[in-house]
């Protein structure tokens, strides 16, 4: 409120009905001397015009009777106009005039006042407003005229003001009354007035009151059209907004506590931050949830700075982000980081508003601890690199390329998914040693630097993971090219295994130890255990791929071999016993004719055809034999190596000797058509090329295996020598080969030149045995 | 405004209504019941400066007299730079003797007068006026009420007859020449008065008193225009009134306000200095006048004894 108004407040009757009357009171009074001032002004103004333009309109007048008596100085006709004036006029006081060279002519019965001789000359050629004096008779304005121009003749008019005066008080006396009777009139009128108007307004400040103390289905029956009828519907309208909007603010209410129960029992933080004042940044108010998560009770909370128990890293954000929210920018959740009480921290999702409490503006923090979340996500990322990266490595590994190859795409994919730079893998070479198999980021050279020396080599031998320093003068990330600006200060080590050996060594470098951490390690262990068995399949592969390559030439030998023994014996039936019948034929066709014709001869004829048929069988025997020997399947192993012996080695002068047990067992079928295969092309070959004297034929028979061994003293080989021009070797060992492996077994060959050929062959027997 | 702005100027207003009662005017506190002067009383009037002083014919009320020359001196002083009075000879005495003995300096006058004061006193005139026709002449008429049956001057005989002053031109110089050019003498009359003005000759002839009078033309074609009076006959055009200077007054300064009369435009720029100069006889302004102009009325006026001796 006004000071003013306050402090006229004061001094003012509390009653509305005393304070209209008091006001209209005031009104008539001020307005009694308004109107008092007013008239006052107005009439004397008037009448002061008035009687100038009267008082001058007959000073002219009489000027201009007189100017010609006083030009002809008739003073006694200016004597009796004077006297007329004045007698006919109450207001004129006096009158004087004079003309040329004569004396003044008046009206006053007893002498010329003195003092009137100071209005002489007149000021002006014409009267004007004349000239005020005060004289014992009152007020008298004296108006004097020149009424002939350049000649010194005057009329002076004396009027007297009494009359303004007079009216003037009669016009007071007359205000006042009416402003007293206006006064009583307006105090009844005023009286009454507030009575019939307040009358409504204190049964509106009843009803007020009710609707205050929660009657809100309070209403005025008051007629509409006036000001107090409006006031009223207003109140009726007021309290039927205020009905509704206390249950809209009840059902609101209900809605929100249920929204911050619920937001408490799912986990919802809730928190008031002061955003203005003294205590800007302090916790107003917290819920149990978001106390809990900072470890706290909610009142230890009420006070605190908010600031204090962010992450220092989150301050800065959290700034941005409230700054954002006053300014109605911001409506997506950001992520903080909050200390609890036990320095543990919790990432939050939070998101905020603007509200009034309390009757300050205060941030509503809404938060959600989101830090299990992030650790799955964060567990879920570490296990996408690593499937990552085991599902690049296995792709590289299930390609059929070399294991080089194998391992250098291994090697770049292991560091892509580690985001490493530098890498390399050790394997181990077939005589023990060491090889740099593939790197990646080492310095030109760096193949050359001693694995061993390094901390790291122990993994070789312990077959343990290791993370290894560069203090080491001999650590391998000397040779390694940093990638600026952080120097590669560490390396880790990870074994590559295979069938439980230790096949090589997996290591990444980089400049920092947090690059290590547990996860990143397990992830390298199992890389690599994924690259040891990428490689063993590797070589797998390459032993089944050289494997397939054998038995497809030895398939395609069989094959042919097939065809030529298919020729063979159809040449051999149709060179020998085809030829052999034939003859047969002829001479039967010879016996048919001679037993018609030459009878004698007859006898003879059989004769030759009988020998002719037993060497036709013999021959027969002989195919058969060579295809395969009855005594392999009549006598067994030991008797058919003995007859081949006999038919491909004594027969031409090698003198053999059996060692072979005398009584043993049948051996199951296919070891002995193996074992006499392998003899027979063993012997094949003494006879075609060893130039031996003496070989010596040994089967010892185990439990578990037998074991063939045929040794010869004939100019022997060299084992690289019997390679054929691809690098394979005789086709002929390689069939010998092939049935010892199809049986599970093993064929050694032992020679060098000119010191024979030791041929062994052992095959397992299983359950096979007789 | 302001609640205390608001306040301020109501009272303001009011405090301006009660104080405005006043007129703030001071009165001067006089006495009228003491220090009486008993007999007669001169009025204190400061000492005139000296000044040329200027008089004139009396032709109308003397009051529009004073008040016409009065405004002609005014003019004068202002256009000369020296200073003019005017001066109004009484009754008992002439405007010709006033000249002639030095008591006036300047004069309007009519031809009778300068007649006179030439005769006198060697008084010359300077200029003479123009009339409403802008001639520097002017003409006396004989007027009868407008239903008589007088038709001509020669009907005059023996009937009554008014004049003008006796030193009028125009009412009573010409027109005895005009009788005496039809052969009539006063002693023809049945009667003759002379009056002081041809606004009483006028009052004389319409109301009935007189048969006939003589009076100026202007003055007669106006009456005979609103059908008061029947004109029996003009005269023939004479010099026309003018001003005259003293014997006393300088020549050179004779000169000097005959060059500033002749500059005179009083139905134009001058109109606003001179007071009802179109009910003089010089309502044009003024020409330059010679004594000679005025030989033929020189000789009736010395004929019928107006220069006497």
């Amino acid at each position: 409120m006004n000071p003013v108004l306050h402090r006229l407040d004061r001094w003012l009757p509390r009653r509305l009905t005393s304070r209209i009357t008091l006001a209209l009171v005031v009104i008539v009074v001020l307005a009694g001397l308004i109107t008092t001032g007013a008239i006052n002004w107005l009439v004397g103004h008037n009448l002061r015009e008035e009687l100038i333009a009267s008082g001058e309109a007959l000073t002219l007048a009489l000027g201009e009777n007189l100017a010609n008596a006083l030009i002809e100085s008739d003073l006694a006709t200016v004597q009796e106009s004077l006297d007329s004036v004045v007698s006919n006029n109450d207001d004129v006081v006096y009158a004087f005039a004079f003309g040329l060279d004569s004396p003044i002519v008046h009206t006053f019965p007893n002498g010329f006042p003195a003092d009137l001789l100071h209005t002489i000359p007149a000021t002006a050629q014409t009267p004007g407003e004349g000239v005020l004096l005060r004289t014992e008779q009152g007020m008298v304005r004296d108006f004097g005229y020149r009424p002939l121009d350049g000649l010194p003749a005057e009329v002076h008019l004396g009027i007297s003001q009494a009359r303004i005066g007079r009216v003037q008080a009669q016009v007071t006396s007359f205000v006042f009354i009416l402003t007293v009777a206006g006064c009583l009139a307006a105090a009844v009128v005023a009286y009454g007035f507030s009575r019939m108007v307040t009358f409504p307004l204190v049964e509106l400040t009843r009803r007020v009151k009710r609707l205050g103390s929660g009657h809100l289905d309070e209403r005025i029956d008051l007629p509409p059209g006036d000001e107090v009828g409006d006031l009223a519907a207003a109140f009726n309208h007021m309290a039927a907004d205020i009905q509704t909007a206390i249950h809209q603010l009840q059902v609101s209410e209900a809605g929100y506590r249920d929204l911050l129960t619920a937001a408490g029992t799912v986990g919802e933080g809730i928190a008031l931050i002061c955003d203005e004042g003294e205590n800007e940044g302090t916790f107003l108010f917290v819920n149990e949830a978001f106390a809990h998560l900072a470890g706290f009770q909610p009142a230890d909370l009420v006070g605190v700075n908010a600031a204090s128990i962010l992450h220092p890293d989150s301050l800065a954000a959290a700034r941005r982000n409230w700054q954002a929210i006053r300014a109605g920018n911001s409506r997506s959740p950001y992520e903080l980081t909050l200390i609890d009480r036990h320095n543990q921290p919790h990432i939050l999702e939070t998101t905020g508003t603007i509200i009034e409490y309390q009757g300050k503006r205060a941030l509503v923090w809404f938060t959600r601890d989101i830090s299990e979340r992030k650790a799955r996500e964060k567990e879920l990322r570490r296990r996408n690199r690593e499937l990552t990266a085991l599902n690049a490595v296995a792709s590289a590994a299930s390609e059929p390329l070399p294991p080089d190859e194998i391992l250098n795409r291994a090697l770049h994919q292991v560091l892509t998914a580690l985001d490493l730079e530098t890498g390399w893998i050790f394997i181990r070479t077939g005589d023990g040693d060491t090889k740099l198999a593939a790197s990646h980021g080492l310095a030109a050279g760096g193949a050359t630097f001693a694995f061993p020396d390094c901390a790291c080599g122990q993994v070789l031998t312990e077959g343990n993971p290791a993370v290894v320093t560069a203090a080491n003068p001999n650590c391998v990330v000397r040779y390694a090219s940093a990638i600026p600006p952080q120097p590669l200060a560490y390396h880790a080590t990870v074994p590559l295994k295979a069938r439980g050996q230790t096949v090589g060594a997996l290591s990444v470098a980089a400049g920092s130890l947090k690059a290590f951490d547990e996860a990143e390690m397990a992830l390298l262990a199992t890389v690599g255990q994924q690259i040891g068995v990428a490689l063993e399949n590797a070589r797998l592969w390459e032993e089944v791929r050289q494997r397939e390559q054998v038995r497809g030439e030895l398939l395609k030998r069989i094959i042919s071999a097939q065809e030529e023994e298919r020729r063979c014996i159809a040449r051999e039936l149709h060179d020998g016993i085809g030829q052999s019948l034939n003859a047969l034929v002829f001479g039967l066709n010879t016996v048919d004719a001679s037993l018609q014709q030459k009878s004698e001869q007859v006898p003879t004829q059989i004769a030759r055809l009988k020998i002719s048929a037993s060497d036709t069988v013999k021959e027969l025997q002989n195919i058969i034999y060579d295809l395969r020997p009855s005594l392999l399947d009549d006598l067994g192993l030991v008797m058919a190596l003995r007859w081949y012996a006999q038919e491909r080695l004594q027969a031409h002068g090698v003198q053999v000797t059996f060692d072979v047990p005398q009584q043993g067992p049948r051996l199951p079928q296919q070891i002995e058509t193996a074992l006499f295969r392998i003899g027979q092309e063993a012997m094949t070959n003494i006879g075609k090329h060893a130039q031996a004297r003496h070989v010596t034929i040994s089967l010892q028979i185990g439990p578990e295996d037998v074991r063939l061994e045929i040794t010869d003293d004939g100019v022997g080989f060299a084992l690289n020598a019997l390679a054929g021009q691809d690098g394979r070797p005789a086709w002929g060992l390689l069939g010998m080969q092939e049935r010892a492996n199809l049986l599970g077994g093993e064929l050694a060959i032992e020679s060098e030149p000119g010191q024979g050929v030791r041929l062994s062959v052992t095959l397992p027997l299983g359950d096979n045995t007789g | 405004m302001g609640l205390k702005c608001k306040l301020s100027l109501f009272f303001c207003i009011v405090l301006f209504l009660l104080l405005a009662a006043c007129t703030g005017e001071q009165p001067a506190s006089v006495s009228l019941s003491q220090n009486l002067l008993a007999g007669e009383v001169q009025p204190p009037l400061p000492a005139e400066p000296a000044a040329w002083q200027f008089g004139f014919d009396r032709r109308l009320e003397p009051k529009e007299d004073v008040r016409q020359i009065a405004s002609l001196a005014n003019w004068l002083q202002g256009q000369t730079g020296l200073p003019f009075k005017v001066y109004y000879s009484i009754s008992s005495s002439s405007v010709v003797d006033d000249l002639c003995a030095g008591r006036i300096d300047f004069a309007a006058v009519g031809t009778v007068s300068y007649l006179q004061a030439h005769h006198l006193c060697n008084a010359h005139i300077l200029v003479r006026g123009l009339n409403a026709q802008n001639e520097d002449v002017y003409r006396a008429a004989i007027i009868v009420p407008a239903n008589s049956p007088l038709q001509t001057l020669t009907d005059l005989r023996g009937h009554t007859f008014a004049f003008g002053a006796p030193n009028s031109t125009q009412g009573h110089l010409i027109p005895r020449l005009m009788l005496q050019q039809a052969g009539l003498t006063l002693g023809d009359l049945l009667s003759h008065t002379f009056t002081n003005s041809h606004a009483a000759t006028a009052n004389a002839v319409t109301s009935g008193r007189y048969d006939a009078g003589a009076l100026q033309d202007t003055l007669a074609e106006d009456l005979a225009a609103r059908g008061l009076v029947r004109i029996l006959a003009f005269s023939n055009p004479y010099p026309a009134s003018g001003i005259v200077a003293g014997p006393d007054v300088p020549s050179k300064t004779a000169e000097m306000v005959q060059q500033a009369l002749l500059t005179l435009d009083p139905a134009g720029a001058d109109a606003g200095a001179l007071y009802h100069w179109e009910r003089t006889e010089m309502p044009q302004g003024f020409v330059p006048a010679r004594d000679e102009d005025y030989e033929e009325l020189r000789r009736i006026a010395r004929d019928i004894g107006l220069l006497e001796p």
